[in-house]
């Protein structure tokens, strides 16, 4: 189908599509509003805002006419699917709501009013008008109003009519002559605010239901004035101001909100305040304060002598908006005599507010009644700390001596300001529990100066003391204090010992590992229990320092130290050391691979190495709890062994939850593995795992896998063709010429060779490696002593090896000499002498690839391949988008290139023959011909449609543009085409102006190019509009003599494959030439 | 609501004129005086309602009354009642019954968000408080109407998300709290630009997206559809409409945006401070949405006047490279609390901790204290993803923010998606 038309469009005629876009029965491109349409619907929905910017811009263009062919798209939902008329319906819609595109609005918006009264199918019919409502105006209430009766779309007309402007006369007219319900017109009274409808909507009170007496109340909070007050106090009061359906005492209260009627508040008030149920308290002392604002001080004040908690903080809530600043003075004054909780609310009202000029009162209520009031004096302690200042320091300070030390120590660590002058200060103080508190204060702000301080107090007489300065030492401690530190803890003991080593360990903790090794086994070497420094050695964390915690692990006898400093080591490492040790410690092996798995994962190991990690901890047979986590954990590698591991452990009645999520985790990431029986199996089950579960991640769940299983095609999956095998020579039992394999393998202690298509390509020895000598290839080291993933693909001529995930070779071309490869073979391993082992061998083949060659006849008749199933050599331009792929041309959007596909040579008269294979439905292509490059072969050539064109999106299709046609010029029969997928064949034989084209072996077109149109390619008089072609356009290139053929249009979804030509003005030429040899 | 349009059927008959706030007295052994012990009722139990967390009770806190509309939801909840309590709690079908029930102080309100703000709104005329879960409501008109309700009868409210206060935020590896004190520190600099994205700890459940061309089914028996509808537009039923995967369609939820920003987003506002602010931009970049079916999106920008950024990046749409979580003009920190500044924790142990919270939600409704999380910073952060919802709706790459009139600026259509009205007879 033509899509871009660049050169054709004079400059005049650009003119007068500026001047007069709405009326012009094309677009910029000169495409109608029907080819608009379709092309747009094609593409939805868009990917970028760029694109959904551009072709809802295009759309709305098309305005009322367009519009209203997209809304006759729409099918009752149980009939068909209408998600791509409601993406471009939606999109036209909300791009027109946006100001700057208010031009197209209106216009879009009279199409939206077509679609709405052609449309017969209710529910389209609502969707059409919440679209309406968001572009329509004054004048559209109409459209609404006539659905107010009915009884399924009524809800849909109340909205639009809440929702647009300026309906307001048109529902005080509703209201006025009360058409239609009471409360869906009260409820747009309320939602507009109407005024002038008050006398009218207290009429409807008369005898009302509740509903409709909610409504109207509900309506008066905005419409009402005096009159509607006294309705609802009356009514309210009636109600003993109960929370009761008809809403009178909400609507009451909220009518008073708006301050317009004070003395009617008051009253109001006064008798809430006085109602027992505190929220009714609560609501009328906010109406008191808000009216009363002269007695604002005084009210407040008298509410914090309420025994109600809630009635008291209303007061303090609104306090300052209700008063001024001066109001926390007047508070704050009268604290002292309020009882313990109303000054536990106040002092927090204070310290909420920050009210630092108000500390001497927040300081005074922290000692108030000696601290026996604890809730109030915890309260002051908080504010306090939320204020800050010295004043309010210096009396937490004096805090941590009594029974709030902790509290005050809470506060000063969030204190608002410095605390480590007044810290300093309570080492030195001559209270012990300030000592204390002091101490711990001191090691979490890291008050490095006060290191002499903390070490002269482990020396103190008071045991509590002494403890809190040899905690306090780590907070403190610096490098330079690291042998000070060593010394007393080699001379001490017990608990003590232990402060000393962690703050010897904390001391050093920001030197390079290698400095920490040197500095700790500098130490170690002359200290009589070098276990102390097992800790530090772990911190550590060097290789050294991994060797020297296994020396002393090796030679302790108690070895539970060793062992847990060599768990806290924070180095990769410690992966292999962790597997050795869980192997031979039952004990503590599931604690050491919880070690081992935290670390795998914050490794840079690749995908393969860390299921082989994974799966030989699993093999370990660790407890349920490590299990899952392992399990869990596999996910991290997206790879098909780790995948086929997982869904092992779906049988595993302990794990199968985990391992269901790891299945699904894995496949949702790698598509490619979601293909084969074997990943529907996995599917199915991990589907059915999920099902027996509740929450709302498990119900996306489930939607997920019935996705992915909807999906599954045909296509060849992995299968494991073989579990397990040892031997000097192992072989699969089928040959294969395309595939993928993973198998996990175990060194034979002698080289071992792989062989593909009988060819000798890979050694397995100490090293992976390929048999031939390559450039390209690396040695692969492999792990000698335990399972390794070796990778193998071919693909038409082409090997790729890795093992545990590290490349040996890729894109490498197999070959056998000069003589040719076998097609097919069986995947063999033979080893020197040594027994292989390998176990689960996965193998995937993939699909032969195709090659294309002329037949016999074609080979005499001359033609040429343009296209063998391998390469595009014979061809130029877009060849990003158009990709070789399982021996076709494939037409893929992904690659984002533009322009369309070229011969190489150019062509006057020829035969052309290829097939094409629709994938995505409404594909749109077609073959150019005797054009020429960077132009619209519609328009300069020939273009010959290649279009999906049942696809109910071409609903409104020309005939001239059907498949097959020559664009604009020539009709054709029309080809039904079989379901997406099919591939069919096509001919088009060109000689002169003579056009013949065949699809699947019908000839639907056959004609002449210059009688089509009486000789006038362009109109007589160079007018836009030509009355001798078909499409009524002019056709300038139309007799072109020669020039390339083409394939046109980028959107993705088709094929093409077997295209071949027959140059006939060559064999002409030949021809001729031959007779003049003759002659 | 203001008052629903609704006929109550069942008129709570004694609504307790002289009850204060009625307790429940909890039999057998270990009597607690009933003055100590808060009740609470449960309304949505299908999912996070049954959760271990929410479907709870201790001397403290009683669970006493639960309402779903979905009969089967009811029956699962009474046995799970059955097997922890031993005992059948009270039960409702409509949620109103349960916010009048006298003998509950604290309504927990664990329905897909579109019921939100009018369940917050009627159990705040009712004197009751408010436990709510994230979003808090589905649109920011719905969220203003809810402040101005709790605030007219003075409730406690609690909005259902925690990071702000506690618990390891997600894949970020750490806490909010130390990170609170760097920001606060000014070590970072100003302003500051955070990344919520995969490469930063966080997933945006993609998968929770919508589907597209729904067939009608017809109701099943035990689901009061129209009251699960309730405000929503009314739509032709399909279990995926419902119950677990509600959360892929704009008329309820949307998506992880809304589903999952919320706890996201929340402490981030608190980490900027922005507690009392709104943005004045958001900028999104996205696929074409659906109007029914919630999709994806690439990133989503929010910008305050001073210039602080949240940046969302979409599954599979992260920057390339190593992203930091917090983006400072003098440093950076990524996730597991690694930071540019060196010997950072020595240098940050120098400055006071953050403010602390008031995290004892049942402390607060005896001493009557705005909890950490309220509505007042839950409808700021509750706005954030709404205004990334509406500029998503409508395909908008930018919409402007006015903080001070919480309106969209020069775009009615955006406005109109503030205060969306609601289907007949409900109204807020």
């Amino acid at each position: 189908m033509k899509k871009i038309s660049y050169i054709y469009i004079l400059g005049w005629l650009c003119l007068q599509m500026v001047v007069m876009p709405l009326y012009a029965q094309t677009d910029s491109r000169n495409r109608t509003v029907e080819t608009v349409v379709q092309d747009g619907l094609a593409q939805l929905p868009t990917k970028t805002p760029k694109a959904y910017r551009q072709l809802m811009g295009e759309l709305a263009a098309t305005g009322q006419k367009g519009m209203a062919m997209l809304c006759a798209g729409l099918v009752p939902a149980s009939e068909g699917k209408n998600a791509t008329f409601e993406y471009a319906i939606d999109g036209v819609v909300s791009y027109v709501s946006e100001a700057k595109n208010s031009a197209l609005r209106q216009s879009v918006c009279q199409g939206l009013k077509d679609g709405i009264e052609k449309c017969q199918d209710k529910v389209n019919r609502a969707f059409l008008l919440s679209q309406l409502q968001k572009i329509a105006t004054t004048d559209d209430a109409p459209v609404f109003i006539q659905y107010l009766n009915d009884e399924y779309l009524k809800t849909f007309a109340v909205n639009g009519l809440a929702v647009v402007a300026g309906t307001d006369g048109a529902i005080k007219n509703l209201i006025n002559s009360q058409s239609g319900d009471k409360q869906s017109l009260a409820y747009l009274a309320y939602v507009k605010k109407l005024q002038g409808v008050e006398e009218t909507l207290l009429g409807w009170t008369q005898g009302a239901d509740d509903k409709t007496l909610a409504a109207v109340y509900n309506a008066l909070t905005v419409c009402g004035g005096e009159k509607s007050l006294a309705a609802l106090e009356q009514a309210a009061a009636a109600k003993q101001y109960n929370d009761e359906p008809t809403g009178a005492t909400d609507c009451l209260l909220q009518l008073l909100a708006t301050g317009k009627y004070k003395n009617e508040a008051l009253k109001v008030a006064k008798v809430l305040t006085k109602d027992k149920r505190p929220a009714l308290r609560s609501a009328g002392l906010k109406l008191l304060l808000e009216n009363d604002k002269k007695n604002a001080a005084k009210n407040i004040l008298s509410a914090l002598k309420d025994p109600c908690a809630q009635y008291r903080n209303t007061a303090l809530d609104f306090a300052e908006a209700t008063t001024d600043k001066s109001i926390y003075p007047l508070v704050a004054g009268k604290a002292a005599k309020l009882n313990g909780p109303a000054a536990t609310d106040v002092v927090r009202w204070l310290g909420n507010h920050h009210r630092k000029e108000q500390i001497d009162m927040v300081t005074h209520l922290m000692n108030a009644q000696n601290g026996k009031d604890s809730v109030l004096t915890r309260a002051a302690i908080e504010a306090a700390g939320k204020i800050g200042g010295e004043k309010a320091l210096a009396a937490l300070m004096n805090n941590l001596k009594g029974g709030y030390a902790k509290d005050a120590s809470k506060a000063l660590l969030s204190f608002n300001g410095d605390i480590s002058n007044s810290v300093l200060e309570g080492l030195k103080s001559s209270d012990a529990n300030i000592q204390q508190q002091s101490l711990n204060l001191a090691s979490v702000r890291r008050l490095h100066a006060a290191y002499g301080q903390v070490l002269n107090l482990t020396k103190s007489e008071n045991s509590a003391t002494k403890a809190a300065a040899y905690k306090a030492l780590n907070g403190v401690a610096t490098s330079e204090n690291f042998n000070d530190l060593c010394n007393l803890m080699e001379k001490t003991q017990g608990a003590e010992a232990k402060s000393l080593q962690a703050a010897a360990k904390s001391s050093i903790a920001n030197e390079t590992g290698d400095k920490q090794y040197s500095m700790v086994s500098g130490r170690m070497a002359s200290a009589s229990k070098p276990s102390l420094y097992y800790p530090l050695l772990a911190q550590a964390g060097t290789h050294s320092a991994i060797q020297k915690l296994q020396q002393e692990y090796e030679k302790a006898g108690d070895k539970s130290e060793a062992f847990n400093s060599l768990l806290q080591v924070d180095n990769s490492e410690m992966i292999e050391v962790l597997y050795n040790l869980a192997s031979v410690n039952a004990a503590d092996k599931d604690k050491i691979l919880n070690r081992y798995r935290t670390l795998v994962k914050k490794s840079s190991n690749n995908p393969i190495q860390k299921y082989l990690l994974y799966r030989r901890a699993l093999e370990l047979n660790p407890g349920e709890k490590v299990t899952n986590e392992l399990v869990s954990a596999l996910s991290e590698s997206r790879t098909l062994p780790a995948l086929s591991l997982a869904a092992k452990y779906m049988e595993n009645k302990k794990a199968k939850e985990k391992a269901a999520n790891t299945v699904k985790a894995i496949l949702s990431k790698q598509p490619e593995l979601q293909s084969g029986n074997d990943a529907k199996k996995m599917i199915e089950k991990a589907r059915d795992i999920f099902k027996a579960q509740t929450d709302a991640d498990a119900g996306y769940a489930v939607d997920e896998l019935n996705g992915m299983l909807a999906k599954s095609d045909q296509k060849e999956g992995f299968v494991e063709v073989m579990r397990g095998a040892e031997g000097t020579r192992i072989q699969t039992a089928k040959e294969y010429e395309n595939f993928e394999m993973f198998v996990d393998w175990k060194y034979a202690g002698t080289n071992a060779t792989l062989y593909v298509r009988n060819q000798p390509v890979i050694k397995i020895g100490k090293e992976v490696d390929v048999v031939q000598l390559s450039k390209t290839s690396s040695q692969v080291k492999v792990n000698e002593n335990g399972w390794n993933n070796l990778y193998v693909k071919v693909l038409n001529d082409r090997l790729e090896v890795k093992n545990n995930g590290e490349t040996v070779v890729t894109n490498f071309v197999i070959s056998n000499g000069d003589e040719p490869v076998a097609d097919r073979g069986v995947v063999e391993i033979i080893s020197e002498s040594g027994k292989i082992s390998v176990r689960n061998v996965n193998v995937k083949e993939l699909p032969s690839t195709p090659i294309y060659t002329l037949t016999e006849e074609e080979q005499k008749e001359g033609f040429e391949l343009l296209f063998d199933g391998r390469s595009l050599d014979k061809w130029q331009g877009n060849t990003t988008d158009y990709v070789p792929l399982d021996g076709n041309i494939y037409v893929s959007a992904k690659y984002g290139g533009t322009g369309n596909l070229y011969t190489k040579k150019k062509y006057s008269d020829f035969v052309y023959r290829f097939e094409f294979c629709f994938v995505e439905p409404g594909v749109n292509n077609g073959i150019g011909i005797r054009t020429n490059i960077g132009t619209d072969a519609a328009y300069d050539g020939m273009e010959i449609q290649v279009l999906d064109h049942d696809d109910p999106i071409y609903k409104g299709l020309q005939p001239y543009q059907q498949h097959g046609a020559v664009y604009g010029i020539i009709v054709p029969k029309h080809v039904k085409f079989g379901k997406l997928g099919t591939w069919n064949t096509e001919e088009i034989r060109i000689v002169g102006d003579d056009i013949k084209v065949t699809v699947n072996g019908d000839v639907i077109l056959e004609g002449n190019i210059r009688e089509a149109c009486q000789g006038h390619n362009v109109a007589p008089n160079g007018e836009k509009k030509n009355p001798y072609t078909v499409d009524h356009k002019n056709h300038p290139g139309l007799f072109n003599p020669e020039g390339y053929v083409s394939f046109c249009g980028h959107g993705a979804g088709v094929k093409f494959r077997n295209v071949r030509i027959l140059d006939l003005s060559k064999s002409k030429n030949t021809a001729k030439k031959k007779v003049l040899k003759k002659k | 609501m203001k008052t629903n349009r609704r006929t109550f059927l069942k008129t709570a008959g004694a609504l307790g004129l002289f009850t204060i706030v009625p307790r429940r007295v909890l039999g057998g052994k270990g009597y607690i005086a009933p003055s100590d012990q808060l009740t609470k009722g449960i309304i949505g139990v299908g999912g996070i309602g049954k959760s271990t967390s929410h479907f709870t009770s201790d001397e403290h806190y009683r669970l006493v009354a639960i309402c779903d509309v979905d009969k089967k939801h009811l029956k699962q909840a009474q046995d799970l009642a059955q097997s922890k309590f031993n005992e059948r709690l009270k039960e409702y079908s409509y949620f109103m019954d349960l916010i009048k029930d006298e003998n509950v102080d604290i309504v927990h309100i664990a329905t897909p968000p579109h019921w939100h703000g009018l369940m917050a709104v009627e159990a705040a005329k009712a004197g009751k408080d408010i436990w709510c879960e994230k979003p808090m409501t589905r649109t920011i008109g719905e969220g203003k109407r809810v402040i101005e309700a709790v605030q007219r009868y003075n409730r406690v409210f609690r909005l259902n998300t925690w990071f702000r206060f506690k618990d390891t935020f997600y894949g970020l590896g750490t806490t909010v709290s130390p990170l609170k004190k760097l920001v606060d520190s000014g070590l970072l600099g100003w302003p500051l630009k955070v990344v919520v994205s995969g490469t930063t700890g966080f997933t945006w459940k993609f998968y929770w997206v919508g589907k597209e061309n729904l067939k009608p089914e017809n109701v099943p028996a035990e689901l009061d559809y129209d009251t699960w509808l309730g405000p929503a537009p009314y739509k032709s039923y399909n279990p995926h409409r419902v119950h677990q995967t509600f959360r892929g369609y704009w008329d309820y939820d949307g998506g992880g945006l809304t589903d999952m920003g919320q706890h996201y987003l929340d402490p981030i506002q608190y980490l900027l401070g922005k507690d009392n602010d709104f943005p004045v931009k958001v900028e999104v970049d996205a696929p074409q949405q659906h109007p029914d079916a919630v999709g994806i999106w690439h990133k989503i920008t929010y910008t305050y006047e001073d210039g602080c950024q949240i940046v969302l990046e979409g599954e599979g749409y992260e920057s390339k490279g190593k992203t930091a979580y917090i983006e400072g003009p003098k440093g950076k920190v990524y996730k597991g609390f690694e930071c540019t500044i060196p010997d950072i924790m020595n240098k940050l142990a120098e400055y006071p901790d953050p403010e602390p919270q008031r995290t004892d939600f049942l402390e607060c409704v005896r001493t009557r204290q705005k909890f950490a999380l309220n509505e007042v910073n839950g409808h700021h952060s509750c706005t954030l993803v709404n205004m990334g919802a509406v500029a998503l709706r409508l395909g908008r790459d930018q919409l402007k923010f006015d903080p001070k009139t919480q309106t969209f600026i020069g775009d009615d259509a955006a406005n109109a998606l503030i205060d969306q009205p609601m289907r007949g007879p409900w109204s807020i």
